[in-house]
């Protein structure tokens, strides 16, 4: 078991400050993750919710305002909170590399695609910018781009959204990382292409042997690429089960309201389910189960005490004093 | 399973048609600079002027018949004529040979000057920026300082402390332009840490410095460029202003500031004396201008796509 885990996360939390205020706003709340060898590991939940900043607390990216509280990222038994910024920044983009949702902005407009990639790769290995023009121009053809030396000279705005995420994937994996953090890596893109880009990322984990954490309130996203999911509501892991599992049988209300708004395609007319209310502010959590208020089954013990997150048999856990497990979905 | 090139296959060819055809209609920089020159006849025409005068102020000797400094009596006030286009002086010197050789002290004191407040601009701009906090408070500070006290008395000032001489000029120029460059890269600087190219770069593990070099300050050269531009006739102005006043260039160096300056006791006998000086200014100063502000609005609406 543990030869096969890459990262573990233990009670990660991480709190920003705010302009005039003395309070910290605590935007992950003892988020404990695993993420096997080989597998690629969904992070879901709506906006706000802490997943991208889950990832950036892993990465050390967090903006100057945020800090990790507590908590540890074990990666490859190394405790990645623990390492100052400038070992982290030999882990960064060599062993963990990360791409974002818009690939639009994400490069930087007046450097060549080839020089955006090179320097990544001669940040972190000690090669000739011919060698590192030759493993550019063999990334680029990896991903599927055509024609790689017209496109090494290209500036970002000669390239389609497309094309470009295939680049922030190539720069990504140039160095072949033994994980990769996408943060909605489709979201951006339409659909088509966005097919075409999970396709390339679960054609180059095969290669290449990459985990992922993929970072996405899409659940099909999640259905198309995960091993296993995390559920995160409000700071924290609400549920956590293998792809089939969380959708055949997913336990917790919440999990169970986002199934539910799925447009399905055989439902026609019907009003499709949303799940009430808004996610609570950071700085007034209710008391007990954070998802309580919005929750069709909350009782009174609900709103009173927090519920712990237990397995229900097969590493499947859930946050939920009264999970559901194969129950009809709402 | 199927092989990778089939399940690219499809998609490769969709894509390369459609990159195909983006790459023949987008433009790079330089590019969209050309077809600004074919566009903005105003831009052309300065950047045509402004080589014509860089030309004759290397190849000055050749351009002039006269010796700037040669005194000669026999032909003191004469009017513009074949033989002196513009004319000549007091001392019977040909106004065109000072003119072509004043270019020569104007020029020199419009780039350097500007060259110098570009680079510490940017420098504290971008600390500034980049920084944020103490850095940039101290250094904001000193800028407002230096924009809100008149530019001509601050000069003025620093040329009086130093004394008048081609270096302290470089110097009291120098302070009142590095304000306005730091001003603007660092407002560019905030706004571009904030991208999300650059949160792309530190996650693949580069270094603060690396990135406002690399990344940051290749943003801001467009910019720098049109600023650059434009700072160049304003020091050409300061210049003249200052020597005008008495505080500029010092004889036997002339420039046409100081040209009109000598000038304006005879201005109503002999107007070609301040005319062609003067002139000269207004030509070179509104060529940089022209060209400084086609660039701008090539640059500009690049930028923001």
């Amino acid at each position: 078991m543990q030869e096969n885990t890459l990262l573990r996360v233990k009670g990660l939390y991480t709190s920003f400050a705010s302009d005039g205020r003395k309070d910290r706003a605590t935007a992950v709340n003892g988020v404990d993750l695993t993420i096997p060898r080989r597998k690629t590991v969904g992070l879901v939940g709506e906006s706000g919710c802490g997943k991208s900043v889950t990832a950036l607390s892993i990465m050390g990216l967090l903006a100057d305002n945020g800090r990790v509280d507590a908590g540890k990222a074990l990666f490859n038994g190394e405790d990645l909170l623990a390492l100052s910024d400038r070992e982290m920044r030999k882990i960064r983009g060599n062993r963990i590399s990360m791409i974002f949702q818009e690939p639009m902005t994400s490069l930087n407009p007046v450097l060549t695609v080839g020089r955006q990639i090179s320097e990544a790769l001669r940040l972190h290995s000690d090669i000739s910018s011919r060698e590192a023009k030759q493993k550019c121009i063999e990334i680029l053809d990896k991903v599927g781009i055509p024609e790689p030396e017209k496109r090494f000279v290209c500036y970002p705005h000669q390239l389609s959204g497309g094309l470009r995420q295939r680049v922030m994937i190539g720069m990504a994996m140039v160095l072949k990382p033994d994980l990769l953090i996408a943060d909605e890596p489709t979201t951006a893109l339409d659909v088509s292409i966005e097919a075409q880009i999970l396709r390339l990322m679960r054609g180059l984990q095969e290669e290449e042997g990459t985990s992922i954490l993929m970072i996405t309130h899409n659940l099909g996203v999640v259905a198309e690429i995960c091993d296993e999911v995390y559920v995160m509501y409000a700071g924290e892991v609400v549920e956590r089960a293998d792809v089939f599992t969380l959708f055949r049988e997913c336990a917790h209300p919440y999990t169970r309201g986002l199934m539910a708004s799925l447009p399905r395609m055989r439902a026609k007319g019907e009003k499709l389910y949303n799940i009430r209310g808004t996610v609570p502010n950071l700085r007034a959590m209710p008391a007990g189960c954070r998802f309580s208020p919005r929750c069709d089954f909350a009782c009174e013990k609900c709103r009173r005490e927090k519920p712990p997150l237990e397995d229900l048999g097969n590493g499947h856990l859930c946050r939920c004093f009264f999970p559901e497990k194969g129950g009809d979905t709402l | 399973m199927k092989s990778k090139k089939d399940v690219y296959s499809a998609e490769v060819a969709q894509e390369m048609l459609e990159a195909e055809a983006e790459i023949q209609t987008s433009e790079g920089v330089f590019k969209s600079i050309l077809t600004m020159f074919r566009r903005n006849k105003a831009a052309l025409l300065g950047l045509i002027v402004i080589v014509i005068i860089l030309l004759m102020a290397f190849f000055a000797p050749v351009v002039c018949r006269w010796n700037p400094t040669e005194i000669r009596l026999s032909e003191i006030k004469k009017g513009p004529s074949a033989e002196h286009w513009f004319g000549t002086d007091e001392l019977g010197r040909d106004v065109f040979a000072r003119v072509v050789y004043g270019s020569r002290v104007s020029l020199m004191i419009g780039f350097v000057p500007s060259i110098i407040s570009l680079v510490l601009g940017t420098l504290l701009g971008l600390a500034a920026g980049f920084l944020g906090k103490k850095v940039d408070a101290v250094i904001m500070r000193l800028a407002d300082v230096v924009l809100a006290f008149p530019s001509l008395l601050l000069a003025m000032v620093v040329m009086y402390t130093l004394g008048t001489s081609i270096l302290n000029l470089f110097i009291a120029l120098s302070i009142i332009d590095w304000a306005g460059t730091a001003r603007i890269v660092r407002a560019q600087t905030l706004s571009l840490k904030e991208k999300e190219f650059v949160e792309a770069a530190r996650s693949m593990g580069v270094s603060r410095w690396k990135i406002v070099f690399r990344h940051i300050l290749p943003n801001c050269l467009p910019n720098l460029i049109v600023l650059f531009t434009l700072n160049i006739p304003g020091s050409i102005m300061w210049e003249s202003s200052l020597s005008f006043l008495g505080v500029g260039t010092q004889p036997p160096d002339s420039s046409w500031g100081l040209m009109v300056s000598q000038g304006k006791e005879f201005a109503y006998m002999c107007p070609w004396l301040i005319l062609a000086p003067g002139l000269a200014i207004l030509v070179t100063v509104m060529a940089f201008n022209f060209l400084g502000d086609g660039l701008r609005d090539a640059i500009d609406p690049y930028m923001k796509t």
